[in-house]
């Protein structure tokens, strides 16, 4: 404890230079009360006008407040040693939640929390420097109290410890996600995995034609679009960009394990609705079987997201898409559905990656392990929730008449693809690298 | 005399607690923090420009009508306080897949508004629920499954069901595990089978019924996924459920509420310990883009004031909250990184991070230089003293105690949990790590030489992946104590190495920087003071000034302020100077504008500010300052009344 040892102490500021007055410093603080007091009258008055309120009243009380709350913490940074200015700065948050319009609820949230901490600053200031050891001292042993809690917060063989959960959902949580700092710190761990891709294809339908068996058959305008992708999503030097969206397909990355296999009626429907997945074959024109994938066990070809992918991530990804994709949703976005694929890059074994004998490329095609997960409309709804292939891996492997023992980069046509045949477009593997 | 110090009297644990957590610390580590950390949270932030749409947006990757329903909806749930080992709870819930979702939801929506009604037409499911039977209780629903599509077959089935019953007064059989009927009803008597076979038919015409507002009755797909749902929920979830549906409210809005809060979050909002999440944002209420693109570059101006220093009391507050503006919304683009900028954030707010390295310390130089020259016409020694570092603060010293020991716990953390995980035990998961294609340079032809290289020898590998779980390991569990002793500049050292390592080869570089912030809280002060003065060289300046006159002081008071490596003598003028003179190493005066160029030139405050001199007016107006004209007829101005101390100068100055 004594390696942080002051070194020989200088005077203090307040030894050097003469503080502000308290007057001065109160007079200050009136004047952010002041203003935040102005947008709470208005506020007052949009509630007695009622919906016929004028829309810049509540950009008037916005300015006023975000100016009163700025003035009132300048006033405090004066003479943060002043109880009363804390106190001030108290009543001055507090009336800020009302000063807030009601549609900015959750600055009302911050406001309320601002003017707790005002009035509990009021408070410490207030106590003697031993009093004033003691609660600060409590103040950490709560926070770090709360920071253990959220290290030991995930789940080891399904659970966490007791204490941790109930102390983390029920006291620590709500302090902990306001500050955001509720991350468990397992950077890698327990075993570090692989990264994950989202491909989508994004289909907006243009019409019908006859094809030569005399079937009508749908067509469309198709295009693909991948993230994270390297050039294009590199946007800063340091590729914070292109890090932010491996984050964005990290969030469905995590798959229910056994696939649902508890759910014994649907796993039953989904494996009888796989053995007649068709794709339509445009060259032949027709429908062919998507077999499963000849070197993977049936079942793990069958990977059901987390329920909140399912319930929210999805669907929203697939309206953003569409959105971006149609000119901030033009006229062809009713239209228009997204079929998202996620691709997993498997990481390649040190003794597939330097055998001599058929190394394994690390930008290969059959690395990517890729499931189907829906096709989306514009609404964020799955177009068909009974879809053959819905949550089932694509199988992409080589051809058996792929050449052997090449090195160099692989020749994505020297490749099975279902992926390219069950979207109607050819994917384009190189551009992965 | 004897050259052995006396030991250290013995502390109390308080004394050597306060003394830990509140003893004053140099504020130059955190200001020096506080520069690194802001030019790096000013990239992140101006990095947002160019995906602020599609991040904050109203049509985001998450978008506004998701994140505002999660914010205001989310249920957090926890078990039980005080339940028992049997006890254990559950809660209603509806199938995940969307069609067999909608079909449940659909047959809770048609249920009777009527509780009497509702709970009339529930019979058969409380009675398979007082078996207390999980088994039995499924093979009765199953049984529904078996005659609930043909409307004759059911019928048929149903009047078999009574009609098999035994006869009054027969001994009863041993239940058959193969009959239709499930075992749990075999026993039963003719009446008693009637009354279940009437409770089937009730719910079976609950299951077709149409809604209450008309249309048509239900398909009987939908039925079918309606019993699948019971018949996988276990004996417990159906109990949830079943109570569920019969406390549901008469007043049909109330019930439509509450299922679709089910229907949605998949739980009910009485069983949950709160609704909704404690975050705020500027981004959950503003979608147009011209205001986004406003409020974003106000938002990058208040951090970039931040990063220099300015109001940095407040600006430090306004900063935290606008990168939690940032944090809150999109919480799908986040990794590492934010996390690190969040803590560091926080703990720069709590430290008064502004009183050093910043606009704010040169200020308060000009302050306390204007303040002692008013007081003894000089700059007297407590002032030379404060000119000369900054005043250690409590809160200083508490920021960097937080800091420090917030590090410890998220390296303790780290390396704990890593050891839950095989392939850090066997060494692979170092492998795993650099040839992840997304993250690391792999791209690159020549690392994928490199990698082939280190795979190809099973030595080199094996040394290679091993050495670096170790080092990783090593370092993770063993820094939180080493850090504390003497070694603590090595462990400095190798965790720097470890994050420059990882954010060369995985290309994480701004999370690494930021984890590198971090560690600098664990560097003295005086150390990074002499890290930046460097080696000071030039030759030395006086200024002559009359500390009496308003001009004068001021003047003295703004190189005082600029002079951060103290190369500048101060001489208030043992014989009255009209105006403020400066002299070089041989005491020749320099004129005004030569005077502010050879200052410029060789204070570096002034050298580093070269760029902004060049604004139009600027350089004029300091030389105003710093080298006013003698004031008409030579007089010097005589200080304001009250401000001043004795009007002589001081020989200390």
């Amino acid at each position: 404890m004594e390696r942080d040892a002051p070194p020989p102490v200088p005077p203090r500021l307040e030894d050097v230079v003469p503080p502000p007055e308290p007057a001065a410093v109160y007079s200050v603080a009136a004047a952010g009360l002041g203003l935040i007091g102005v947008a709470a009258l208005l506020g007052l008055a949009v509630t007695l006008i009622g919906d016929r309120a004028p829309w810049p009243l509540a950009t008037a009380r916005l300015w006023l407040v975000g100016l009163g709350a700025v003035v009132t913490g300048y006033a405090v940074s004066r003479r943060p040693g002043l109880p009363g200015v804390w106190l001030l700065a108290a009543v001055t948050a507090g009336l800020a939640v009302v000063g807030v319009p009601a549609t900015w609820d959750s600055f009302r949230l911050l406001f309320a929390v601002l003017a707790v901490v005002a009035a509990a600053g009021a408070g410490v200031v207030a106590l003697p420097p031993r009093w004033r050891v003691r609660v600060a001292s409590v103040l950490v042993l709560l926070h770090f109290g709360g920071i253990f809690m959220a290290t030991t917060s995930p789940e080891t063989q399904g659970s966490s410890p007791w204490l941790t959960h109930q102390l983390f959902t029920r006291v620590y949580y709500p302090y902990l996600q306001f500050i955001y700092q509720r991350n468990a710190y397992h950077f890698y761990s327990p075993e570090p995995g692989p990264a994950s891709l989202l491909a989508f294809m994004v289909k907006t339908h243009t019409g019908e034609r006859i094809d030569r068996n005399g079937i009508t058959v749908p067509t469309y305008d198709r295009e693909w679009y991948v993230i994270p992708k390297r050039p294009d999503d590199v946007k800063d030097p340091l590729a914070v960009s292109y890090f932010r969206r491996l984050s964005i397909t990290e969030q469905t990355a995590g798959a229910v394990p056994g696939g649902y296999g508890h759910v014994l009626f649907e796993a039953d429907e989904a494996r009888r609705r796989r053995q007649l997945a068709r794709y339509y074959d445009e060259a032949a024109q027709e429908e062919r079987a998507i077999p499963f994938h000849p070197f993977e066990q049936a079942l793990a070809q069958y990977r059901v997201p987390f329920p909140n992918t399912l319930r929210y991530t999805l669907p929203s990804y697939a309206k953003h898409v569409i959105h971006e994709r149609t000119n901030g949703g033009d006229e062809r976005a009713p239209r228009t559905t997204v079929m998202i694929y996620k691709l997993v890059h498997s990481t390649v074994a040190a003794h597939e990656l330097a055998r001599k004998r058929d190394p394994v490329a690390p930008y290969a095609p059959s690395t990517f392990r890729t499931f189907f997960l829906g096709e989306y409309n514009s609404s964020g709804e799955l177009v068909n929730p009974r879809d053959a292939m819905l949550y089932w891996q694509m199988p992409i492997y080589p051809k058996e008449s792929a050449a052997t023992g090449v090195t160099g980069p692989p020749d994505p046509d020297e490749y099975v693809d279902y992926l390219s045949l069950h979207a109607g477009q050819k994917f384009d593997w190189r551009s992965l690298r | 005399m004897s050259t052995t110090l006396a030991p250290p009297p013995p502390r109390s644990f308080a004394a050597k607690w306060r003394d830990f957590w509140f003893a004053p610390g140099d504020p130059t580590t955190l200001g020096f923090i506080r520069v690194v950390a802001g030019i790096l949270i000013v990239y992140l932030h101006l990095s947002y420009t160019f995906d602020l749409y599609g991040f904050f947006g109203k049509y985001g990757w998450y978008g506004q009508e998701y994140v505002n329903r999660d914010r205001h909806e989310y249920p957090s749930q926890a078990m039980p306080l005080n339940d028992t080992w049997d006890d254990v709870p559950a809660a209603a819930d509806v199938p995940e897949f969307p069609h067999r979702k909608k079909a449940v939801v659909d047959f809770i929506n048609r249920l009777p508004a009527d509780p009497a009604r509702r709970a009339d037409a529930l019979r058969y499911l409380n009675r398979l629920l007082m078996t207390n039977n999980s088994e039995a209780g499924r093979a009765g629903l199953r049984y529904l499954l078996m005659i609930f599509e043909n409307d004759d077959r059911r019928e048929e089935a149903l009047r078999k069901f009574v009609a098999d019953a035994p006869a009054l007064g027969e001994a009863p059989k041993a239940p058959d595990e193969n009959a239709a009927v499930p075992a749990l009803f075999q026993p039963m008597p003719k009446d008693e089978r009637q009354a279940v076979a009437d409770e089937i038919r009730a719910f079976i015409a609950l299951l077709y019924a149409p809604p209450p507002a008309g249309g048509r009755a239900r398909d009987p797909e939908d039925a079918r996924y309606v019993l699948q749902h019971l018949v996988e929920c276990d004996h417990d979830s159906l109990k949830a459920f079943v109570r569920f549906l019969v406390a549901l409210p008469a007043d049909p809005a109330e019930m439509e509420r509450l299922t679709g809060y089910l229907a949605y979050w998949h739980a009910e909002p009485s069983r949950t310990v709160r609704i909704g999440h404690p975050i705020f944002s500027v981004w959950f209420h503003v979608s147009d883009r011209p205001t986004m693109t406003a409020i974003h570059f106000g938002i990058l101006a208040v951090m970039v004031l931040f990063t220099l220093g300015v109001f940095t009391r407040v600006t430090s507050v306004l900063t935290w909250l606008s990168a939690l503006c940032y944090i809150h919304r999109s919480q799908q683009v986040l990794f590492g990184m934010d996390t690190m900028m969040s803590i560091l954030l926080f703990y720069l707010m709590i430290g008064n991070s502004g009183a050093a390295l910043s606009v704010d310390r040169v200020v308060q130089r000009y302050r306390a230089a204007r303040a002692s020259i008013r007081r003894t016409g000089g700059i007297d020694e407590p002032t030379r003293a404060f000119l000369a570092a900054p005043p250690p603060s409590v809160t200083a010293g508490f920021a960097i105690r937080l800091l420090q020991v917030h590090f410890c716990f998220i390296y303790m953390a780290s390396g704990m949990s890593k050891l839950k995980g095989g392939a850090w035990w066997n060494g692979n998961a170092i492998w795993d790590v650099m040839v992840v294609p997304e993250f690391t340079l792999l791209r690159y032809p020549w690392y994928e030489q490199m990698m082939n290289v280190i795979a190809g020898s099973k030595p080199v590998y094996y040394t290679f992946i091993s050495c670096g779980a170790w080092f990783t390991l090593f370092l993770e569990l063993g820094l939180p104590f080493l850090i504390w002793t003497r070694l603590r500049p090595v462990m400095v050292f190798m965790a720097t190495l470890l994050h420059a390592g990882i954010g060369v080869l995985m290309g994480l570089n701004l999370f690494e920087l930021m984890m590198m912030a971090m560690l600098l809280a664990y560097i003295p002060g005086g150390v990074i003071r002499e890290w930046i003065r460097g080696k000071v060289g030039g030759k030395p300046l006086g200024f002559r000034f009359d500390g009496r006159s308003a001009g004068g002081g001021r003047a003295a008071a703004a190189v005082a302020a600029a002079d951060l490596d103290g190369v500048v003598r101060f001489d208030p003028a043992g014989e009255i100077a009209a105006a403020p003179v400066l002299t070089v190493a041989d005491g020749t005066p320099a004129a005004r504008e030569a005077a502010f160029g050879t200052l410029a030139g060789s204070l570096r405050l002034l050298r580093g500010l070269w760029l902004i001199l060049l604004l139009p007016g600027l350089r004029g107006w300091l030389t105003r300052v710093m080298f006013p004209a003698a004031p008409a007829g030579g007089e010097p101005t005589p200080p304001k009344r009250g401000v001043g101390g004795p009007s002589r100068p001081t020989a200390a100055s």
